[in-house]
């Protein structure tokens, strides 16, 4: 049975090679209740962290005259991979012990920064603006890892009213006086405007892409109303992604990340 | 065959023979040699068909005609070898007939016994002529040569009577079955008679029966002996059937011609009749007596022998060539019958029953360049209409912006069991997952591009 079991993962393993790359998330929830897509935490080794690693490297070389601090991720669409993307580069970015790195969950009308960690939904951002609670109560000591989180919170009101610059920007002020690194998980860009707020009071704001599925009139659009609102996007993530189309990946190099720093 | 009555095309045909790559197929039977096997390979059963047909119908008239061809210009030579020897023969009497007349004249001067001498050496000579003239009949001397004629006289007399009854009737019926049996019976009776015969000097030598001569020569004996039961059969089918207006029409030309035959031999064999008569009664009146001639009358004599003699020889040759020409008319005949003689069709075309098998690689290869064809119209048309952006470049390239990261697919369970339902192909439920299992899935995921 062993030998039946080695057999079909070394023929898959060499098949594989020739097909598109995909990670398999084989656990709902991994340690500390984590969710399986936040792999930067749950399985630090594989090729996706590696790729979260990489965005973290481009990230410090994005504006090398100016830090970026403040980062907000939005997408034109929903389903593009905004929360995961988020999750990811907070926790990756989390890894450096000299930076103090912070979640928030801007998504007021549709929260899952929260689930993906396995935390309490609230108290949280809303709170924090409402004047309900404390920036304190959140930033005394990492959720999950050197992670510091803020949920979204318990909505009652408009979410676009309780996202109001006036209210935003102070905490943000106050916060970046504490972190290195403040992450913003907003809402799609084409379909609400919380984006292009928080993104205007950012330092950069990065859309996620995902390949083969969104259309180039969305991204346009999306782009031109970020322009409109002072929140230009300083880059582009893309997810989804398969490697062998993207001319960047030899297949030389694709075989070879695989198999560098592995014991033969 | 005429172009109307072939559907394929005479000369289209004759061509296609000609031309090895005609696709008409002929191959000897490797058992029986004298049988071929005619094949032709086409799309279309019905086509096939019509071409193996043809090209019997095509095989049967060029044999015919060759046959014919044969058989005239044989038939010509011997006719005009007969003729021949008729002139010579003619020349040859009326010099003896010169020469008797001389004799006779010379007669009055000589003695009576010298005169004896010459009447009998004349009447010698005369009888001499008819017997040649049997000769030619190819009829046993007999020692009455006038009992001879009158015989012959009567069968000549009753077969233009029944000639000349046929032809008043118009009862004009081609050979019958019986007489077409009978000659045939008469030719295969003679090769079976000569087969078993050489056979059985070979075995008689000392050959064994299993030697290739010998086996060879059997099997040649089976083939006839099986060619003369098959055209028993055949000929028996032909007593029952009408003949045709042409069968008629030769048959009715052969009868005037025979009837004018036998007026003529009527009219011969009645003149030699009464010479023999005469000479007879002048012969019986010569005592016979030991005379030795001399001078001038020996001299005749003499020559009127070597006459005789000549007469003889010219006889026997004529005799032989009429034999020959018999021959050559017989055959002829058995091979322009209907039921055929060298040419005969053992197994007709058949249309194809069961459905021609496919053209497995033909099918496979066309199937092949249209699939392709297909796919790669249709995977041109979805790329071309798909305005989604797929690679990091295309994004770079449209917005002019940098892009950061470019993060693999991340697949979960519910994606899995999504895709799943949606193509409707089993994955193994990801809790729980053995090693292997994670394998194949992993595989199979990653094979249907989820």
């Amino acid at each position: 049975m062993n030998k039946i079991t080695s057999a079909i993962q070394s023929i898959g393993k060499e098949l594989g090679k020739y097909l598109p790359r995909l990670y398999i998330v084989r656990e709902a929830k991994g340690r500390d209740g984590v969710d399986g897509r936040v792999i930067a935490y749950v399985d630090r080794s594989s090729h996706i962290s590696e790729q979260y690693k990489t965005l973290r490297t481009n990230l410090y070389s994005l504006s090398p005259d100016k830090s970026i601090k403040t980062i907000a991720i939005t997408s034109s669409q929903s389903w593009e991979g905004k929360t995961v993307t988020c999750c990811n580069l907070a926790v990756t970015l989390s890894y450096d012990k000299e930076k103090k790195v912070l979640l928030i969950d801007a998504d007021l009308r549709k929260s899952a920064v929260h689930a993906m960690f396995g935390l309490p939904g609230e108290p949280g951002l809303s709170e924090i603006l409402d004047g309900r609670e404390t920036i304190a109560r959140f930033t005394a000591k990492p959720a999950r890892g050197d992670l510091y989180i803020i949920p979204a919170g318990n909505v009652k009101d408009d979410p676009t009213g309780i996202l109001h610059p006036a209210r935003i920007e102070p905490v943000i002020s106050r916060l970046k006086q504490e972190f290195d690194y403040i992450i913003f998980d907003t809402p799609p860009v084409l379909e609400f405007t919380d984006a292009c707020i928080v993104g205007a009071l950012c330092d950069a704001v990065i859309p996620v892409v995902k390949a083969a599925s969104t259309q180039e009139h969305a991204i346009e659009d999306m782009v031109n109303l970020l322009v409109e609102a002072q929140a230009a996007p300083k880059a582009f993530i893309l997810t989804n992604a398969h490697h062998l189309l993207d001319s960047h990946y030899s297949f030389y190099k694709y075989k070879h990340l695989m198999t560098y720093g592995k014991k033969e | 065959m005429s172009e109307e009555a072939d559907p394929v095309g005479y000369t289209y045909l004759m061509n296609s023979l000609r031309n090895p790559r005609g696709g008409i197929n002929m191959r000897s039977d490797t058992r029986v040699p004298s049988l071929v096997h005619v094949s032709f390979r086409s799309r279309v059963p019905d086509t096939s068909y019509k071409i193996v047909q043809a090209t019997i119908d095509a095989i049967r008239v060029e044999n015919k005609k060759t046959l014919e061809e044969s058989v005239g210009a044989s038939v010509a030579f011997l006719t005009r070898q007969i003729s021949l020897y008729k002139d010579k023969m003619a020349s040859v009497d009326a010099e003896m007939l010169n020469v008797i007349k001389e004799l006779k004249e010379m007669a009055d001067k000589l003695d009576p016994e010298q005169r004896d001498l010459i009447q009998r050496v004349t009447a010698e000579a005369t009888i001499g002529q008819q017997a040649g003239g049997r000769a030619v009949a190819g009829e046993t001397i007999s020692t009455d040569p006038l009992a001879e004629i009158d015989m012959e006289l009567s069968g000549a007399r009753r077969s233009k009577k029944m000639l000349e009854k046929h032809i008043e009737e118009k009862d004009f019926r081609p050979e019958s079955a019986d007489q077409l049996q009978g000659r045939r019976e008469d030719i295969f009776g003679k090769e079976i008679e000569s087969k078993k015969l050489e056979i059985a000097e070979l075995l008689a030598k000392g050959y064994l029966p299993a030697h290739p001569t010998v086996k060879r020569l059997q099997d040649g004996l089976r083939g006839t002996i099986e060619t003369q039961e098959k055209y028993a059969k055949e000929l028996a089918a032909f007593a029952n059937r009408e003949p045709t207006e042409a069968e008629k029409k030769r048959a009715e030309r052969k009868m005037r011609d025979e009837l004018e035959k036998q007026e003529l031999n009527i009219e011969t064999l009645e003149e030699k009749k009464k010479i023999l008569e005469e000479h007879k009664k002048a012969a019986e009146n010569v005592p016979i007596a030991e005379t030795v001639l001399v001078g001038p009358v020996a001299t005749k004599a003499s020559k009127l022998k070597s006459l005789r003699d000549e007469k003889d020889i010219l006889a026997r040759y004529s005799y032989d060539l009429r034999k020959q020409l018999e021959d050559i008319d017989l055959r002829s005949m058995s091979e322009k019958s209907p039921v055929g003689f060298i040419v005969e069709v053992v197994e007709p075309p058949k249309m194809p029953v069961a459905p021609l098998p496919s053209q497995g690689t033909n099918n496979f290869v066309l199937g092949l360049i249209i699939a392709i064809g297909a796919g790669s119209a249709l995977s041109y048309l979805v790329d071309s209409l798909d305005k989604s952006v797929r690679t990091s470049v295309e994004l770079r390239e449209k917005f002019k912006v940098p892009v950061i990261a470019t993060i693999d697919r991340i697949c979960t369970a519910e994606d899995l069991r999504a895709a799943d339902a949606r193509r409707n192909i089993i994955i193994i439920s990801m809790a729980g997952l053995s090693a292997a299992a994670a394998a194949i899935t992993a595989f199979a995921a990653r094979v249907l591009n989820l």
